[in-house]
């Protein structure tokens, strides 16, 4: 327990400071509503004017559903602490960690995970809202089995993002310019974890390649999950699979990880 | 006569110090010659992600509100077009504001012979992200000309071009609104994220969104006129109020931004000595 005691003061540490920058947080909240404005209107006016119901495989509720639901997942399982490590890198300030009795890697994401917090709370008090009044106009069939298995995929969804998002910040190790790989990844992951819009509408061609990589399990899935277009068969695989990505980027992060810290010549300590 | 000669004068002499700018920064990205590589690429990257959003929209076949399918390649031509513009001479210089202030810099501006609004606002010109949204943004306009069966005439590109214009004034004086906050708010990177959001939202045709958005986004915080206005203008869909509003708009919003600058920077005190 002793040796726990300093990952929960990282936590703390990492809420406080999340605290401190309450207006940034609402403003950056208030950011996000703006894309998914446009999506909305978008397709309600594509749905308007068509005679089809369906359209690129949806219909106008599960589409308009998906769209909201997807930006919050987003914003809920967003990380963007790959700069932090990445100048901790690059500038020395990975130099302490090696000498105190602390993990690096355990240290950021408990920092991370605490700084999540009060985001994790509010956004999903929305998201709650937002999901009652979608049910209740359009009733989805969302039911509490189906929540709970929505709440499981979300928990996993952050961790998956967390790991991968270390896992990319190891490219610091090796490249001085890094920005543009952490950029790249960013959209990457936005693109293919069904962020942007439901990633199924590019084909089934698509599909069958996101089904080797990890992305489509970070806000597709979960989405998917709510919006009640998975049984419950394809809901229990897609959680294995989300557990399995998650010891995969563990297991391959902490290889790069050891790798890239025997490189590590500690410069600016 | 005097005050315009002095006027042609100044406006000579910032001409000059613009083009010393922009010479500095070619020379300087390329000497980092990776880095400007890496940029254009990003910059590739992202445009592909638009692009293939685009033709998803346009294979719906379905209009919009009025406008016909193949109609959103001109949009979209048109967004690329402004994005190369906003991304280049404004994008680097407005969200480096936060930093001048906390680092000082913005001290030092003051203390130069030269407009401070200028030299904060207009000093970085970014090569590496005009480029592919140049060339992406008037290829993707030619296909949607074509598509749309638009004549080529005269008045039609004089009028295109006249609007991308005005599009850019409305471009610096509405973006720039949001990054003037930096002076209140010190620390934050969810001002720059507000800014993107908003960007954004004019990548689609207004035509989608409902009356009270298009008012407020035509006549209160103009962000339609930035690419919306010039393709509107070729579909011959803009309207008599429109075609005057997208003339006056950017000259009464420049004057308000600069207002609005000169306000807060009689307010600023120095954070950082």
């Amino acid at each position: 327990m002793k040796k726990f005691k300093k990952y929960i003061k990282a936590f703390e540490l990492g809420l406080q400071s999340s605290m401190e920058y309450r207006a940034n947080f609402a403003l950056s909240l208030i950011s996000s509503v703006f894309p998914m404005i446009m999506q909305i209107f978008l397709w309600t006016a594509i749905f308007f004017n068509s005679n089809d119901q369906k359209i690129l495989g949806y219909d106008y509720v599960h589409m308009i559903s998906y769209i909201i639901i997807a930006s919050i997942i987003n914003k809920l399982v967003s990380t963007g602490f790959e700069w932090d490590i990445s100048e901790d890198i690059r500038n020395g300030g990975l130099n302490k960690f090696i000498t105190r009795p602390i993990g690096y890697f355990s240290y950021r994401v408990f920092s991370f995970l605490g700084s999540k917090i009060m985001q994790l709370a509010i956004v999903s008090a929305i998201l709650a809202i937002i999901l009652t009044i979608i049910n209740s106009n359009f009733s989805l069939g969302i039911n509490p089995a189906r929540i709970l298995l929505f709440l499981l995929s979300i928990l996993l969804a952050l961790l998956l993002n967390t790991f991968l998002c270390i896992l990319f910040s190891s490219a610091a190790f090796w490249m001085t310019e890094n920005w543009a790989a952490f950029i790249f990844m960013n959209l990457l992951t936005q693109f293919a974890s069904g962020g942007l819009f439901p990633i199924d509408i590019l084909g089934k061609r698509f599909m069958r390649l996101l089904d080797f990589l990890p992305f489509k399990y970070i806000v597709y899935f979960p989405t998917n999950i709510i919006n009640g277009k998975l049984q419950f068969e394809e809901i229990f695989i897609g959680i294995a699979l989300q557990c399995a990505w998650i010891a995969a980027t563990i297991a391959l992060g902490k290889i790069f990880w050891k790798i890239g810290m025997k490189k590590y010549i500690a410069v600016g300590g | 006569m005097e005050t315009l000669k002095k006027a042609l004068k100044t406006l000579k002499r910032y001409g000059f110090i613009y083009l010393i700018f922009i010479k500095n920064c070619l020379v300087r990205q390329m000497e980092y010659r990776a880095n400007f590589f890496l940029s254009l690429l990003l910059e590739c990257c992202f445009l592909g992600t638009k692009l293939i959003y685009t033709f998803l929209i346009s294979s719906t076949d379905v209009n919009l509100n009025g406008l016909p399918s193949e109609s959103i390649f001109i949009f979209t031509g048109s967004f690329l077009l402004m994005t190369g513009f906003y991304m280049a001479f404004f994008y680097f210089n407005f969200s480096n504001i936060k930093e001048y202030i906390t680092d000082g810099s913005l001290d030092l501006f003051i203390t130069k012979p030269i407009s401070l609004q200028f030299m904060t606002t207009l000093r970085y010109v970014d090569f590496s992200t005009m480029i592919p949204n140049f060339i992406g943004g008037i290829i993707i306009l030619a296909v949607g000309w074509q598509k749309s069966g638009v004549e080529v005439s005269f008045i039609k590109i004089a009028g295109y071009i006249g609007y991308l214009i005005s599009g850019v004034i409305i471009a610096y004086s509405v973006m720039l609104a949001p990054q003037l906050l930096s002076f209140i708010i010190i620390k934050g990177y969810a001002l720059g994220e507000i800014a993107d959001a908003l960007w954004d939202s004019n990548s689609m045709p207004m035509t989608i969104y409902s009356r009270p958005i298009k008012i407020l986004g035509t006549y209160i915080f103009p962000l339609f006129i930035l690419s919306n206005f010039s393709s509107l203008f070729v579909l011959d869909k803009l309207g008599a109020v429109n075609i005057i509003w997208g003339i006056i708009a950017p000259i009464l919003f420049f004057f308000l931004v600069r207002l609005m600058w000169k306000n807060i920077i009689k307010r600023y005190s120095s954070a950082s000595s």
